[in-house]
């Protein structure tokens, strides 16, 4: 070996640590993406709905949905998009769900913010996050929003949420994730 | 000739010689194979690369030259077997940090479903597949960096072989110059004593 052949060989044995570095963080973003991705879906969850009484048809009602989203990854994520379709089911329809699905919507709820002003979550920590609908009044759809039985609404819901990294170009989305917890209880009427 | 090659190969001992040779193509095969690892993983999957290589052509054809060009001119002291060697050493290491970069998540039990993998399938296949073209793609940069580091930047030990051949050449040559000489001055003297003897003869012959 003479002194150029040291020389290359030092300058190749420094490239390789550094691009060893460079493969050690980007499979430390790897992992932590395909975890994100694997347990983010399970903490996105609907907490409250408000549907206030409605006694005019005629007049524009607003429903809100509370969304209720933890982030248990090692990433601080950006929610950028969360929206909804409202069912609301009659309980007097004998059908299942699955048939009369169709007959019960109501409307859909959303926001998109971009990506500098979207609910930055870092890990560990959980953001309530309200989404409003406002259906309009003598329509067909607050007739089937109008829908109580014993005094209680009975909504479905379906909602897609996307969030994206903060400094990771993906854009995540979690498709159609069901709430069915009203629809089996019931929710009392919201009155402020 | 002889006595200058022995000499210099005398200087490391052959069994020597053939355990650097397999612990510098181990050296210079796994760094590049970093290197290649690298810059496949970052091309494929640049959203998690802090610096993204850009093309993916770029990784899979002039990486793998360049990685094998400079194993080349690092292995240029020794036979081309051991860049064809250290090559495969080269792919090895690529290869398996691929997969394990790319299945890690699956390995380590951080997930369970190969669809919650961050990569998709396509990109999955593709940097499997396209990581095995590397062997042959490292081992024509070898055989140019061999060439190029015998040509160019032979080894110390190298240089002094051919020193070497070279005083030796030149002794043959003095030799060769100093016999043709001697030899042609003895035909000289020869022709000169024929001449001399010629009209001697030819006196004895009149008498």
């Amino acid at each position: 070996m003479n002194k150029i052949h040291r020389l290359i060989g030092v300058a190749f044995i420094a490239v390789s640590l550094f691009c060893a570095v460079l493969l050690s963080i980007s499979l430390k973003n790897y992992v932590d993406v395909t975890e994100a991705r694997s347990i983010i879906p399970g903490h996105i969850h609907v907490s409250e709905i408000r549907i206030p009484t409605i006694p005019d048809e005629s007049h524009d009602v607003t429903v809100q949905v509370f969304y209720n989203i933890t982030n248990p990854s090692k990433l601080t994520i950006l929610i950028t998009s969360i929206e909804y379709s409202f069912y609301m089911d009659n309980k007097s329809d004998p059908r299942t769900l699955d048939e009369k699905l169709e007959d019960s919507w109501v409307d859909m709820g959303q926001f998109t913010l971009p990506k500098e002003r979207a609910y930055a979550l870092r890990p560990g920590e959980s953001i309530t996050i309200p989404v409003n609908m406002t259906v309009d009044g003598d329509t067909v759809f607050i007739s089937r929003l109008n829908n109580t039985r014993d005094g209680k609404y009975h909504p479905v819901l379906f909602t897609t949420v996307r969030y994206t990294y903060e400094h990771i170009e993906i854009t995540e989305v979690v498709r159609r994730v069901p709430y069915l917890e009203g629809w089996t209880k019931g929710i009392d009427p919201y009155d402020s | 000739m002889k006595d200058g090659q022995k000499e210099s190969i005398r200087t490391i001992p052959r069994p020597r010689k053939g355990i650097y040779a397999v612990l510098h193509s181990i050296v210079w095969g796994t760094a590049s194979g970093v290197i290649v690892a690298y810059f496949f993983f970052s091309a494929f999957f640049p959203e998690f690369s802090p610096f993204p290589t850009g093309d993916v052509g770029f990784a899979f054809l002039a990486v793998p030259v360049f990685c094998g060009f400079i194993m080349g001119v690092m292995l240029s002291e020794y036979e081309l077997n051991v860049v064809i060697y250290a090559s495969f050493v080269l792919t090895m290491i690529s290869l398996a940090f691929i997969f394990l970069t790319v299945f890690l998540p699956l390995i380590t039990g951080t997930v369970t479903d190969i669809a919650h993998l961050a990569s998709g399938e396509q990109q999955r296949q593709a940097i499997v597949l396209s990581s095995i073209f590397v062997l042959p793609i490292s081992v024509i940069g070898g055989i140019f960096g061999k060439a190029f580091g015998d040509s160019y930047l032979p080894s110390d030990e190298e240089r002094a072989i051919r020193r070497m051949l070279a005083k030796d050449t030149r002794k043959w040559h003095e030799m060769l110059q100093t016999y043709f000489e001697e030899k042609r001055e003895e035909e000289k003297k020869e022709r000169r004593a024929k001449e001399e003897k010629a009209p001697e003869e030819e006196q004895n012959e009149e008498v």
